[in-house]
């Protein structure tokens, strides 16, 4: 059961990647892996968000070629950050589950747009990349109403 | 135990000395295979995209390339309807010129600039008048034989009465039989050879030129062939006469004196 789930979610991963890496809007990648992450986060505890998180984001500092670190560490941190939230006091709705994507979103783009300035380079204005991460929350808020926990500690 | 936050903090610093680490030293820690891996999927994805896009992108191709043979057809077509349309100019024109270096009496060439072709009324319009030389009772002539006569001239344009109007004569003469007769237009196609006397014989086919007896047109001019002959209607023969010169079909004609 555990080898099935393991490559469910290697499935995912590899389809996220795929259209990730295929499809822009606007110029605007897309940003799904932070729903990976969220995902693993509200399905598990922290610790299973963490490490599933900076395994994906391990996963795609290498696909993308920038320091190994930066993705692993923002996603690290949303998968932490969504089964902290989710455990202590998130009961999901749709409309919450549309806010909370946004705000992971949110939080994963400038996160890693501040790592890469620190450690990096500058990858664009500030003001291009908070638009830029401001779509890239639009376009996965859509997903935070069909992603869902599993044991539903949903609000009905 | 060590608590969550304990490995929450151990990891923001893992990462942070990593980074830290690979910024000042120039380098990464990418795992290469890990690219190639994914590389591979990368590649599988876009056959199997352009598996089922080919056949919806070569559609497409062929029919932008379709229509862009269309647009090229049409473009090709109107160039050769102007091309005809010289090559069919330049032969008029060298007619005329040939009528402009033999005939003596050329006044100017015109070009037909309307036609009122009624059934009763086969006048043409001329681009040319008083102002270029041209006279009333003039003779209008092309490479092939008789066209007309003048019969009115304003300032640049005349009217140009043809061969074949129910008001038109010529004195004519039978090419090999030497006999004389008169041409006249019917109105048709065709025109009716006149006081032609019944013992004549006439063969199909036979030309008719002017005979200069009129003294409205200089002998000579071919103006028809014979197409039918009716010997027995009489004192004199019924017969048609086609003219040489195709009213409809008429672009130029030469305008020469009596």
């Amino acid at each position: 059961m555990r080898l099935l789930r393991f490559f469910v979610w290697l499935f995912s991963l590899i389809l996220v990647f795929v259209i990730q890496s295929s499809f822009t809007i606007y110029n605007t990648s897309l940003n799904l892996t932070v729903l990976l992450a969220y995902y693993a986060g509200i399905k598990g505890k922290e610790m299973i968000g963490l490490f599933i998180g900076a395994m994906i984001g391990f996963l795609e500092d290498n696909l993308s070629g920038s320091l190994v670190g930066i993705n692993m560490l923002s996603k690290g941190l949303i998968g932490y950050m969504s089964a902290f939230v989710y455990n202590r006091f998130f009961i999901w709705t749709p409309l919450f589950g549309v806010v909370i994507v946004i705000l992971f979103t949110l939080i994963d783009g400038l996160l890693i747009y501040t790592l890469n300035s620190v450690f990096s380079k500058t990858p664009a204005d500030l003001s291009v990349a908070f638009v830029v991460i401001m779509v890239q929350g639009m376009l996965n808020a859509i997903f935070g109403y069909f992603i869902k926990p599993v044991d539903m500690k949903i609000y009905k | 135990m060590p608590s969550k936050r304990f490995f929450l903090y151990l990891f923001i610093l893992f990462n942070i000395v990593i980074l830290t680490y690979q910024s000042s030293k120039g380098l990464n820690f990418n795992l290469a295979f890990l690219n190639n891996i994914f590389s591979s999927i990368y590649k599988a994805k876009t056959a199997v995209v352009d598996f089922i896009h080919s056949p919806i992108r070569k559609i497409y191709i062929i029919e932008k390339e379709n229509e862009r043979l269309k647009t090229e057809v049409e473009r090709l077509l109107q160039l050769e309807q102007k091309y005809l349309e010289a090559i069919q100019e330049n032969k008029s024109l060298k007619g005329l010129l040939s009528i402009k270096e033999k005939e003596r009496r050329y006044v100017t060439s015109a070009h037909v600039i309307g036609r009122n072709m009624g059934q009763w009324n086969n006048v043409l319009v001329l681009d040319k008048g008083l102002s270029d030389g041209v006279s009333k009772d003039m003779v209008a002539i092309n490479e092939r034989g008789l066209a007309g006569k003048i019969t009115e001239v304003y300032g640049s344009y005349s009217n140009l009465l043809l061969v074949t109007d129910i008001n038109f004569s010529v004195s004519v003469r039978l090419q090999e039989s030497r006999t004389e007769g008169v041409v006249s237009g019917t109105g048709f196609r065709k025109c009716k050879l006149k006081y032609i006397p019944s013992e004549v014989e006439v063969k199909n086919g036979e030309i008719v030129v002017t005979s200069g007896l009129d003294r409205l047109f200089p002998q000579g001019i071919p103006v028809g062939y014979v197409s039918r002959v009716n010997k027995y209607v009489g004192l004199f023969q019924d017969i048609d006469v086609v003219p040489f010169v195709d009213n409809r079909k008429l672009e130029f004609v030469a305008i020469i004196k009596q």
